[in-house]
């Protein structure tokens, strides 16, 4: 008897349990730790798309200029490589060049350093094809040797 | 065929075993193996890094680069060190550089030619704090960037509700939630060499990409915002070092691509799938 009324309390206190609360259960959830600020650092994808798509046009120009010679081919094949060695020099700069290997100071100055390289590239070329016979001219020289 | 080449293999056995027993010296016939293992002790004054050489004999030994190291630590040096738990790949403990490639010491077969040493180093470019043992901060504080949990918009009663996926939803986090972040695909990887402190690395990447595409987490945008900028998913140059040595065969390196897809809006993050749970 003893036994059956220790088996009601136990089934009792059983359904008080399950129909309480649960303390450690009712999480309640909505909120997100993602804004913290941590997105609102410059935007890179817009740049990283141009330069797929311009080094996707690049493709048809480097052929056309073999068979194509000519001031517009000179200025477009300028202006195409200039860019595109900009952006690989840089590339290989930020990945070598870095503060933790060569300091800071000297760091700062080989990004500096890529822009130096691109002017110098753009102002040689552009010199070469007002002075002198220009790209497309050069190499059909180069391959008439 | 088979049973020929089998006769014939038998054939050459014999004879070897033939010319052996001719020769002079005695042979042991034990297949003696070297391994050229890194030690660094910090405690020792002025540590500097060496290659010690340990040899095994390959028939005392289990097939696998971790039974040659458990067995160096039983009998031979007790201060090697390094780290193993699971021993079937599943655990991502043992983790180092083996001949040259990233890979678990536990899923690694002893190579069994015996006249070549096999090397064995940390993972790469990571500190090391002893011997085989790299340091996993840096990696596990990445990981912890990308809060790799669901995050929902509307309010969420844990316990209340399953959070149903269609079958298409479920696939698409094959191959990604497989990742044991053993880092053997990010301590491959030159970019994340040269600039760890800014770029994710393959492994956390692609753990990203497995929350972002995941069709129950609500917050692909702000996930995808967070690594917008020039370093921590786009200094990844497609070496394809990360899927190469994958000791789980996955593939980080399309991940990433996914990553760089949806940053550029290329693709979009499929739509909730609405089949009425």
């Amino acid at each position: 008897m003893a036994a059956l009324r220790h088996m009601a309390q136990f089934q009792k206190s059983l359904l008080l349990a399950r129909s309480a609360p649960r303390l450690n259960t009712m999480i309640i959830r909505s909120a997100t730790t993602l804004n913290d600020g941590a997105s609102k650092v410059h935007d890179h994808s817009g740049h990283f798309k141009f330069e797929r798509y311009f080094a996707a046009g690049m493709v048809p120009i480097i052929p056309a200029a073999y068979f194509i010679h000519g001031p517009v081919t000179d200025a477009l094949l300028t202006i195409a490589l200039t860019l595109h060695i900009h952006w690989g020099v840089q590339g290989v700069v930020y990945d070598y060049a870095r503060p933790f290997v060569i300091g800071e100071t000297a760091a700062k100055a080989a990004h500096a350093g890529v822009y130096v390289i691109t002017v110098l590239l753009l102002a040689g070329l552009l010199h070469f094809n007002t002075n002198d016979v220009g790209i497309t001219k050069a190499f059909e020289l180069v391959f008439s040797l | 065929m088979l049973a020929r080449s089998a006769l014939l293999a038998h054939t050459a056995e014999i004879s070897l075993n033939a010319a052996r027993a001719a020769s002079a010296a005695p042979q042991t016939g034990k297949r003696i193996k070297t391994f050229e293992i890194y030690r660094f002790n910090p405690e020792a004054p002025a540590a500097k890094p060496t290659v010690q050489k340990f040899e095994v004999d390959l028939d005392q030994c289990g097939t696998m680069i971790l039974d040659a190291l458990i067995k160096i630590k039983n009998e031979v040096d007790p201060s090697l060190t390094f780290r193993r738990s699971c021993r079937e790949g599943i655990c991502g403990s043992c983790a180092m550089n083996i001949g040259g490639q990233n890979t678990l010491a536990c899923i690694c077969k002893i190579d069994s030619d015996t006249s070549k040493s096999t090397k064995i180093y940390p993972l790469p470019h990571m500190f090391v704090v002893k011997d085989l043992v790299p340091d996993m901060n840096l990696f596990y504080a990445q990981y912890a960037s990308i809060q790799p949990w669901i995050q929902k918009k509307t309010p969420l009663t844990l316990g209340e509700k399953q959070m149903h996926q269609s079958i298409a939803e479920r696939d698409r986090l094959d191959g990604l939630y497989e990742c044991i972040l053993c880092a053997c695909c990010s301590t491959s990887c030159p970019s994340y060499w040269w600039n760890a402190d800014k770029y994710l690395g393959p492994a956390v990447l692609m753990q990203a990409y497995r929350w972002v595409i995941d069709s129950r987490d609500d917050y692909a945008t702000e996930r995808l915002h967070r690594m917008h900028d020039s370093f921590s998913a786009f200094k990844c140059h497609t070496i394809m070092n990360c899927t190469k040595t994958c000791p789980k065969h996955l593939n980080p390196a399309k991940a990433i691509g996914e990553i760089k897809s949806l940053l550029t809006g290329i693709k979009s993050k499929p739509a909730v799938d609405p089949a009425a749970f």
